[in-house]
């Protein structure tokens, strides 16, 4: 299902625009991040899909379909919504915490007891174990998974999710964001995420929305965002996460590099990633600090250990430099100075960079 | 003149009946005008006063003034505790009504409860260990007042005590205040258990 914002204002009472004259449009089944600083409007343009806020001016259309004119209740119960302090409610277990909505539209008991035990199982939590434990006999992580659920029980096909993972440490964080991306990649939900955190946004981004004081500024894909900030404001939110000078025309490494990493498995403290064009994986810690490349073979056999210890390169190495070195190898990891895997080499992002230079856009 | 063993059992199940009766329907008042007053601060204000003015009013003149009303009999007493039962359930419920974090109420809303749902499954269940907390203080409060209802010729332990003090017959006068007192402390033990198992939650 799409979500259409056609010329939306939210002014609150006596402040400046919280939201000015948004025109965007989420595709069908795909995962939009909305991001920016504290305050710029993310939330409350989260809120007016689901009516939890009323826009001062424009429309929003739900496959073409004024908001509207659905009835309050009915609308929300088809859209799923989970916020950050995970919004459960401490006097339900987790089964009546996942089966609020099933219930308010009725489903019959066989049914919805059926619906937490699959829930359940796409997380891997137990049911005889979690079922009917209470929020707080849950660690953080646990019981924003439940979250993420709940949010999930009726199966709707619109999932509003306002920095579900913020309040988790590094590790549970990273670790829920691979098991999204595993659900979503099976579930194929028109997924609407906020978060502040750019790595967050690219690791699980299809398409990335960059607001600032109400506004939207950029509109586009991680890998054209990172490589193409439409101005110093959404170049210094990058930035800061990815210490490279982007508006220095001659190339540098993380220009050849392909940076759209998928989350395959989580291991502890380690993460394995993978990134397409290259069939190795690559193994991070929860900082997501580059400690080697694992093959397929090793990864399918549970072997979790950096098998081959490439050494990475700077971002900003030079093209020079990384061709004599590539001459070797298939891929190459892209470090930034604090050893952050920033993005990898490998024969189809340097066809694509040449592509771009050729052509002059983005492919 | 002597008191059977039984005679205190039923005098006690009387007392204990007149008392949650009396509680019980004060309660209810309290917990109504809590739910419905809730998002009206002035008008709860002008009900939490009254019932706060009801609960320094002395047990003795209110049970004289309830009885040109209400006649002899166990009705007078009922009314008098129930007024003396609004006051703490009624601040309880709008205490805890109040303390429930907003976040959850939104996420209520968010998931498409209309808000009589919010109150239902949200709100109330939250608040619910207040609203018994209220209840338990008044009831035992009741227990207490429902000794001298004997004055208004109700019925329950205040007969034996009343009489044992008549009678200067100090083993009657105890015969109605070990059990009144140990009703007392039973209610205390039993509500604040159950209100310690749901905090536990
Ligand atoms: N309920 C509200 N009443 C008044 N102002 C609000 C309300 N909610 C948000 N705002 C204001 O609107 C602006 C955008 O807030 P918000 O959408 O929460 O931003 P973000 O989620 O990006 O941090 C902020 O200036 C905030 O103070
Ligand atoms: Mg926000």
């Amino acid at each position: 299902m799409t979500v259409t914002f056609s010329e939306v204002t939210k002014v609150y009472q006596g402040k400046k625009p919280a939201v000015e004259n948004l025109n965007l449009e989420v595709h069908t089944g795909e995962l939009l991040v909305l991001i920016g600083p504290s305050g710029c409007g993310k939330t409350t343009t989260l809120r007016m899909i689901n009516r939890l806020e009323e826009p001062t001016h424009g429309k929003i259309q739900i496959d073409g379909r004024d908001i509207e004119k659905f009835k309050e209740e009915e609308l929300r119960r088809g859209i799923g919504y989970t916020v950050q302090q995970t919004g459960l409610f401490p006097h339900m277990t987790v089964k009546d915490n996942i089966e609020v909505v099933p219930r308010l539209l009725k489903w019959p008991k066989d049914k919805r007891d059926e619906r937490v035990r699959e829930l359940l199982a796409m997380v891997n939590m137990d049911f005889e174990e979690f079922a009917h434990r209470y929020p707080r006999q849950l660690s953080g992580g646990q019981q924003q998974r439940i979250g993420v659920l709940r949010s999930l029980a009726a199966d709707p096909p619109i999932i509003l999710m306002d920095e579900p993972f913020g309040a988790l440490d590094p590790i549970s964080r990273e670790v829920l964001q691979i098991e999204l991306k595993k659900l979503q990649a099976r579930l194929q939900k028109t997924i609407i995420f906020v978060t502040h955190d750019i790595d967050e946004a690219i690791r699980l981004g299809d398409r990335i929305a960059i607001f600032q004081t109400g506004q939207l500024v950029q509109l586009g894909s991680p890998q054209e965002i990172v490589k193409n900030p439409v101005n110093e404001f959404v170049a210094s939110f990058i930035k800061k996460n990815y210490q490279f000078e982007t508006s220095n025309l001659s190339l540098k490494a993380l220009d050849l590099a392909s940076v759209d990493f998928h989350p395959y498995e989580s291991h502890d403290d380690r993460i394995i990633l993978s990134i397409d064009g290259s069939d190795d994986f690559y193994l991070v810690d929860s900082d997501h600090r580059f400690i080697g490349t694992i093959s397929k073979e090793n990864v399918k056999a549970n072997q979790i250990t950096a098998d081959k210890v490439l050494q990475p390169i700077r971002v900003y190495d030079s093209v020079q430099n990384i061709l004599s070195i590539f001459k070797d190898v298939n891929t190459l990891p892209v470090v930034d100075d604090g050893n952050k895997l920033v993005g990898v080499i490998t024969s189809l992002s340097l066809m694509n960079a040449v592509a771009r230079l050729v052509g002059g856009n983005e492919s | 003149m002597t008191v059977t063993f039984s005679d205190i059992l039923s005098a006690s199940f009387v007392h204990l009946y007149l008392s949650l009766i009396g509680t019980f329907a004060g309660g209810l008042i309290g917990f109504i005008v809590a739910v419905l007053g809730r998002n009206h601060a002035r008008i709860l204000t002008v009900f939490l006063t009254i019932a706060e003015l009801i609960q320094t009013f002395p047990s003795i003149a209110m049970l004289a003034l309830l009885l040109l009303v209400f006649g002899l009999g166990n009705n007078t007493l009922i009314v008098a505790l129930a007024l003396y039962g609004i006051m703490p359930v009624l601040q309880n419920t709008y205490e805890g009504l109040s303390a429930v974090d907003p976040m959850l109420i939104d996420v209520g809303r968010g998931m498409g409860m209309t808000k009589r749902q919010v109150l239902r499954r949200v709100e109330l269940p939250l608040t619910f260990p207040m609203i018994l907390a209220g209840f338990r203080v008044s009831l035992v409060t009741s227990i207490g007042i429902a000794t001298i209802g004997v004055f208004v010729g109700s019925g329950g332990l205040g007969l034996f005590i009343y009489r044992g003090l008549q009678m200067l017959d100090n083993q009657i006068m105890l015969e109605g205040a070990v059990p009144a007192a140990i009703l007392a402390i039973l209610v205390e033990l039993l509500i604040g258990l159950l209100e310690r198992r749901l905090a536990k939650r």
